[in-house]
């Protein structure tokens, strides 16, 4: 008989694997399947290069056909994950709204029943008339503009804080927490929130606490995505620290914490790792060490993951490269 | 914050000696850099040689001294004691006289090191050379006496806990066969006569008492030492349902590893499962001996990829300055 292999039941994940690394999620999936094991649900995260996308350099950058895309998505959901859009650009206006082939992706991304991670009010409202039923998650980048650096628009007290994601939770299906407030207020005070069910919670930020730089990070990060020749530098706090002030002041949870997020009631868990330049393996290590207890027995299951994954990886490209 | 080791007061046996070195040069860096203190360790292996036994060697060419003392400088720097894998079940007087395989052992000892060996004969050699040179006994002899069509007795608890407790009387350190260890020593610690030089492998992937298992190491081995060797070999496991593996394979889990902790075991020993793969290596060390959760993720699992890549650096800056000094000459 198999041992539990979820190091936390009952959780859906987010995993940063979209037009990057999907092949991992296949590999997960299907080995799992293989022990007879009931793969977890999952959405995948990312995006292609496009105006509407945010702070993460993709893998997958020029323009694709309709045919290309389709063949993605289908891969996708022939492991029964959900393919979610992150189109977290912090500069979205009436005019980029029109833009043909963010809507072109758009359009395909909808015909597959995808989710989107979305800055933007007018953009999550846009997305909403074309399908009402599109599931539209507030990306955490919103309360990092809210409630950090030299321009914050509020200070992140406990209320502010809380009633700031109270107040999305009416107006997204989905609201992605700061780090900060999850590892310290919710797992403490879980009632604050109207409704944890639709609680995202990161759990892996490696950057520092309350770091004021982030949203310029991001916005570096936007912009050199965005326009050719863009020549600004930017230096990461973290670069800078000596190892014992990181590892004291970062934003991963502590696995007691998660367990008490997850017992009280939040059951989204979501990855970071889009944009990295690890390999396709080094990634699959670090959501292996996320999602799954790795003793004993379980060994042998992991040990396969990590057999499949050049498998899985050569499966995908065929699957995506068919005529 | 968990405490970065799995178990205390244990010295790990890793498989990374002329094979991925750095692995543990960069894990033991990063320990460091964080404030931590590491585990001891030793690093077991060879480059490819005469007296090397069922193992894919990474070294395949012959080394030249000044980077042997280079490499041996590196491993003391890290803290790790050197064990030189000299497994061969193929030893006769005639082999013991190897020219590259003792210019080994001699700059080996040079450093203090330890040794792993199947044969007696070399053990014997060994202790001749230099009396306090510390002996293993390899974790394939209790194989080849106790598994396959060819196995000398049957592995029942009487013999084989006899076997190991004249072993002990002749080598400093005995590694028991993975089944012992996970299915009876625990039950029965007070049969050893001195668990304290008992060694346990932890993570073997194979399955209980596989038939093939000599086999399997003296294909390698003859593929290592046979020019043109050109025999096939087809592991037991290959189509084996998932299920039949998860059952029946011989990975020890945390808590047989603290059992066995209780009862006085010291010393853990790690297999390689994958020769090639730096970041698959880094991964089986690291969960097999640290906890990875919250903070320690971020020292052990997101950041060591970064740590790799500085350390290999490193490394080859330092040999290539070797080299070329040499070349100056």
């Amino acid at each position: 008989m198999i041992e539990n292999i979820y190091k936390y039941k009952n959780t859906e994940w987010v995993l940063p694997l979209l037009f990057q690394y999907d092949a991992i999620w296949a590999t997960i999936h299907n080995t799992l399947k293989d022990f007879n094991i009931e793969p977890p649900k999952a959405s995948l995260f990312g995006s292609p290069s496009v105006i509407w996308a945010g702070g993460r350099v993709p893998r997958l950058y020029g323009k694709f056909s309709k045919k290309f895309f389709t063949n993605w998505l289908t891969f996708i959901k022939d492991h029964n994950a959900t393919p979610t859009f992150t189109f977290t650009s912090t500069k979205i206006t009436k005019e980029s709204l029109k833009d043909e082939y963010a809507n072109f992706i758009l359009d395909i991304a909808l015909e597959f029943d995808s989710n989107f991670i979305v800055y933007s009010d007018i953009l999550k409202d846009y997305i909403k008339e074309k399908k009402p039923t599109a599931k539209i998650t507030a990306s955490v980048i919103k309360a990092n503009c809210r409630f950090q650096g030299p321009d914050k628009i509020e200070e992140p007290t406990i209320e502010n804080e809380t009633n700031y994601y109270n107040k999305l939770l009416k107006e997204y299906d989905v609201v992605v927490v700061r780090p900060e407030y999850s590892e310290k207020i919710l797992a403490e005070n879980p009632n604050l929130i109207d409704d944890l069910s639709r609680i995202e919670v990161l759990i892996n930020q490696p950057c520092i606490r309350n770091c004021p730089k982030m949203t310029k990070h991001y916005e570096y990060l936007q912009n050199y995505n965005l326009m050719p020749n863009y020549a600004e530098t930017f230096r990461c706090i973290r670069m800078d620290m000596n190892s014992c002030d990181l590892f004291k002041n970062n934003l991963i949870h502590e696995k007691e914490t998660v367990e008490k997020l997850v017992k009280n009631g939040i059951n989204i868990l979501k990855l970071q790792g889009r944009g990295t330049t690890i390999s396709t393996l080094e990634l699959l290590l670090i959501l292996i060490d996320n999602m799954f207890i790795k003793d004993g027995n379980n060994q042998i299951i992991i040990n396969t993951m990590i057999d499949n994954l050049q498998y899985e990886i050569n499966k995908q490209n065929e699957a995506i490269n068919r005529q | 914050m968990t405490n970065i080791n799995k178990y205390e007061n244990i010295i790990w046996n890793l498989p990374l000696l002329f094979q991925a070195d750095i692995i543990w040069g960069a894990i033991y860096n990063q320990i460091k850099s964080y404030g931590f203190k590491p585990p001891k360790v030793n690093l077991y292996g060879t480059p490819a040689q005469r007296w090397i036994g069922g193992t894919i060697p990474r070294v395949k060419e012959k080394l030249q001294k000044n980077v042997l003392y280079e490499h041996f400088k590196y491993i003391k720097e890290l803290e790790a004691t050197p064990i030189l894998d000299f497994t061969s079940t193929n030893i006769t007087k005639e082999e013991l006289k190897d020219e590259y395989a003792n210019y080994l052992l001699d700059i080996a000892l040079e450093f203090n090191s330890d040794f792993m060996v199947y044969s007696d004969i070399l053990k014997d050699y060994i202790k001749e050379k230099n009396p306090n040179a510390k002996i293993i006994s390899s974790h394939t002899k209790p194989v080849y006496r106790f598994q396959g069509p060819n196995r000398v007795e049957d592995p029942t608890v009487e013999n084989e806990t006899n076997y190991y407790n004249k072993l002990l009387k002749e080598y400093d350190t005995v590694i028991v066969r993975p089944e012992y260890s996970k299915y009876v020593l625990c039950k029965n610690p007070s049969l050893i006569d001195d668990i304290s030089r008992i060694e346990v492998l932890v993570n073997q992937p194979c399955i209980i008492n596989c038939p093939k298992m000599s086999e399997h190491y003296t294909h390698i081995e003859n593929a290592n030492i046979i020019p043109q060797y050109y025999a096939t070999f087809e592991c037991s496991k290959k189509n084996m349902p998932a299920q039949v593996l998860y059952e029946n394979n011989l990975v020890h889990s945390e808590e047989k590893i603290n059992n066995l902790i209780q009862i006085g075991v010291k010393n853990l020993m790690l297999i390689l499962k994958q020769v090639d793969a730096l970041p698959l290596i880094a991964y089986e060390t690291i969960q097999n001996m640290f906890n990875t959760d919250g903070n320690n993720h971020l020292l052990l699992t997101e950041t060591i990829p970064h740590a790799i890549r500085d350390e290999i650096s490193k490394y080859n800056e330092r040999i290539n300055r070797i080299i070329n000094s040499n070349n100056q000459i």
